[in-house]
């Protein structure tokens, strides 16, 4: 198990007590962690913590309020040493193993919305003693590093203390939540903002910002933003690379996580060609109920020109400004099951950009000019604001090369109602995976057929017997293998357009702000706030 | 005139009824919450079970009977986006934010829009009369969207002189007002011009000048206590106007009111936030109304012998 961090330095001196950070605005603004998505957790991030923590230059997981952690041999029971001696704020006295098993009820109460209620169904808790608690498991749990960790998790302690003294109430902890970060919750000014207040005492694992306060601000234009950052008024803000430009030509700095935390790829909608659901029973009509009929991309010829069609380094210059890497097998990464170096050293090769190739490919697959017509879905996704002028972009490429294409306007979540009710025949959209999620969690959630998957972009009869290897098999050279084939077998078949890969990224204000350290764990924000350096009196600026 | 009244507000009644079933049904019909509040790694019996939670698994009738019956016991429904204020409850928050920016507004429209309505009708023909004309044609066709990010460019970012957006004094109020009011601004020029222009051409104005009244006493005592009519009737308009229509204003100046809360629920799909910020919107435009046409009745007798 990879050692805790070290102990940080002392805390620079800042030249304002209160950083702001311009953020977009969250779906709810409650402390209620299981009320609202994972990606809400921005606002608890900076006074709670979980039982694992992300290491702030790789992302590996690293103990946190567990000290140490180990798994049965079957995975279905991850047992948990708890620290000792930490304090929760405002006095609602130590950490235990009570706290933990307490707020994995809050995460399966019936109105919950955690992201991943469906698995802690799944769970029961076992406290052994007040600083040790095992979860078991119906299913072996693979995902676990994700589950416990900011990366992805949602099981942010909550104290139980606290809860008690409220009497079991859901308005616990409205007014003043208590947390164990080494900032504690300061308020709230609903529609605005939410703040916090650096601990006066040490943190129980050394953590010492440098600011006294730190404040999200609420704002729901991205101008808004911007305006903000450039007046001054935040000396951070979450912009998108194309307005970043403009804030550093003004003297900004921007910020990247250390992990690419964001894969974007295309889907070719309509390809529901499996014969048998992720559990691999037959369908009744020996085919998906939603497949409708032969779709031209149902052809490999037609997806390979597609894929040659587009010239990925144009985009990563024009559209991204150069600071995105492109996606070789989507869902994949170097740290994840089943990578293999041969997609990159092929990539240029495969998928290189022949849009002349691209015709023949067509031609070859008996598609003149105009034959092929498609919609194209132009969607915002928070945390991906590129994705419009990407289809504008892929657009061009495709008519180029004798595709009608028609670009369809859609909102995020009616876009997504509709990936999800199987109408995306002749569509193309693309989807993004943010933090980039383990192989078997990414298979489930973008290519598996029902009852496991339900986003349902790509579903067949290879990609479900190689999901459903990983769903039984505990074996890591198995596992390594069956996550390979999938792989191989998406990236062959151009089952996709792989698209780009990208970092989260803040502007900050070199003025007042020298650095931020983070790994890129969080959903369209950044985590790891106690690392916010000051850039300290008597520096003019800390470019 | 009780039964003038009477009438009036029965004809809100059925307007408020009906605004409550186009806003169910058109909430409806923009999609499923569900997909909002759960992440993309929700598995399919997590959507059910939120469905059935929300209600949405019921027809949408009863959908509709459930949202009517608690709303007439003064329950506008829980809140995606403030679970701990219910919708109710959170539009009764950021109510007061948005009242003083539309009552700062509404200063703003009536103290400019009055004079210089007055002024250019007075001046009629002169360039002072063709420059009021030329703004209020700026204030009625530039988008208001585009003049407050114009405004913060030049006059938060570039010069400095005020805060971008938000909240904190009286600094923050100058931008989101002026932009919010420049429309009623220009609506209000216009209408006390062509109502005093029309004054001004009467019998009774020649016969008062005859008679060696001061023509400041002619203009703004007697021409614009009889113009005010028109604008008074357009003014319950702008008022509720400038309540409601407050959303781009409050998004772009990032101010805490009950336009920002609008916007921010279309995006999370808090059916029922949007629900009660509609009925109240509605509420208001409705009871604005109201009062205006009581208003017009007991200063234009012919309205309510007209209509008793």
């Amino acid at each position: 198990m990879p050692a805790p961090t070290e102990a940080p330095a002392p805390a620079a001196t800042a030249k304002i007590t209160r950083v702001i950070m311009a953020n977009t605005v969250p779906l709810n603004e409650s402390n209620r962690i299981w009320v609202g998505p994972w990606s809400n957790l921005v606002q608890n991030d900076p006074y709670g913590e979980t039982l694992i923590e992300n290491q702030e230059i790789t992302s590996e997981p690293i103990p946190a309020l567990a000290k140490s952690w180990e798994v049965d041999a079957g995975f279905n029971t991850w047992t948990f040493e708890l620290q000792e001696g930490v304090p929760w704020h405002f006095g609602y006295g130590e950490f235990t193993a009570a706290d933990v098993a307490h707020t994995f009820e809050l995460l399966v109460r019936e109105d919950s919305n955690s992201n991943f209620k469906a698995i802690w169904l799944t769970a029961t808790t076992e406290i052994h003693n007040d600083y040790s608690i095992s979860f078991h498991f119906d299913k072996p749990q693979l995902t676990g590093g994700r589950l416990f960790s900011r990366l992805q998790g949602d099981l942010v302690i909550q104290s139980k203390a606290q809860w008690d003294e409220a009497g079991g109430d859901d308005s616990a902890y409205d007014d003043r939540v208590t947390g164990t970060g080494s900032y504690q919750y300061g308020g709230r000014d609903l529609g605005s903002s939410v703040w916090y207040e650096k601990i006066d005492y040490d943190h129980w694992a050394g953590e010492n910002p440098d600011f006294q306060e730190l404040e999200w601000q609420w704002a729901a234009e991205q101008f808004t933003r911007l305006s903000a950052l450039l007046a001054g008024e935040v000396q951070g803000a979450d912009l998108s690379r194309e307005v970043q430009v403009d804030a550093k030509a003004r003297g900004m700095k921007v910020v990247s996580s250390n992990n690419e935390n964001n894969q974007s790829y295309g889907f070719f909608g309509g390809t529901y060609l499996s014969t048998v659901d992720s559990n691999l029973e037959p369908w009744p009509d020996g085919q998906s109920p939603n497949y409708t009929g032969p779709e031209p991309w149902h052809n490999p010829l037609v997806r390979e020109a597609f894929n040659v069609g587009v010239d990925r380094q144009a985009i990563i210059e024009e559209v991204y400004f150069g600071n995105a890497s492109s996606v070789y097998v989507p869902v994949y990464a170097p740290f994840t099951e089943g990578w293999s170096d041969r997609w990159v050293d092929e990539f240029d090769t495969k998928y290189g950009y022949d849009p002349e190739r691209a015709v023949q490919l067509l031609a070859e697959a008996g598609y003149g000019p105009g034959e092929i017509s498609i919609d194209m879905i132009s969607t915002v996704i928070p945390g991906n604001p590129e994705i419009p002028q990407l289809i504008q972009v892929l657009s061009t490429m495709w008519e180029a090369i004798g595709v009608d294409t028609n670009i369809v306007e859609l909102e995020f979540g009616t876009w997504l109602d509709t990936v999800r009710d199987h109408d995306i025949h002749e569509t193309f959209t693309i989807l993004r995976n943010t933090p980039i999620r383990t192989t078997q969690e990414g298979l489930r959630v973008f290519w598996v057929s029902p009852p496991d998957g339900f986003l349902f972009g790509w579903e067949d009869d290879v990609v479900n017997e190689k999901y459903d290897c990983l769903e039984r098999s505990l074996d890591i050279e198995e596992r390594e293998q069956c996550a390979r084939d999938a792989g191989d077998y998406m990236y062959d078949d151009f089952l996709t357009l792989p698209l780009f890969q990208t970092t989260f990224d803040m502007t900050i204000d070199p003025e007042f702000i020298s650095g931020w350290v983070y790994p890129g764990v969080g959903s369209a924000h950044p985590t790891h706030v106690h690392n916010i350096k000051a850039c300290p009196v008597g520096t003019e600026r800390c470019d | 005139m009780q039964r003038y009244i009477a009438i009036r507000f029965a004809q809100g009644l059925i307007a408020l009824l009906a605004v409550t079933i186009i806003v169910f049904g058109l909430s409806r019909l923009t999609g499923d919450p569900s997909t909002m509040i759960l992440g993309l790694d929700a598995t399919a019996e997590d959507y059910e079970r939120l469905q059935q939670r929300l209600g949405l698994d019921r027809p949408l009738v009863v959908q509709y009977g459930v949202y009517m019956g608690n709303v007439l016991q003064g329950d506008l429904g829980e809140s995606i986006k403030y679970p701990e204020l219910g919708a109710g409850g959170a539009v009764i928050r950021r109510l007061p934010a948005t009242l003083y920016l539309a009552g700062v507004s509404l200063l703003l429209a009536i103290g400019i829009g009055v004079p210089l309505g007055v002024l250019s009708a007075v001046r009629r023909d002169t360039p002072f009369d063709s420059s009021s004309k030329v703004l209020a044609l700026l204030g009625q066709s530039v988008p208001n969207f585009w003049m407050g990010l114009m405004m913060m460019w030049i006059f938060a970012v570039q010069l400095g002189w005020l805060p971008t957006s938000g909240t904190g004094g009286i600094k923050h109020f100058i931008m989101p007002a002026i932009t919010l009011g420049s429309f009623q601004i220009a609506a209000i020029t216009r209408l006390v011009r062509s109502a005093m222009l029309e004054t001004l051409d009467s019998e009774y104005v020649k016969l008062a000048r005859i008679k060696g009244v001061s023509e400041w006493k002619v203009v703004w005592k007697h021409c614009l206590r009889n113009a005010a009519l028109t604008p008074l009737t357009y003014f319950g308009v702008i008022a509720a106007v400038t309540l409601t229509g407050s959303v781009t204003t409050e998004t772009v100046f990032n101010w805490p009111g009950t336009g920002l809360l609008a916007f921010q629920s279309v995006l999370s799909r808090d059916f029922e936030l949007i629900q009660a910020l509609v009925l109240v919107f509605s509420g208001i435009f409705v009871f604005s109304s109201f009062v205006v046409d009581i208003l017009y009745a007991y200063l234009d007798p012919r309205i309510r012998y007209a209509s008793s």
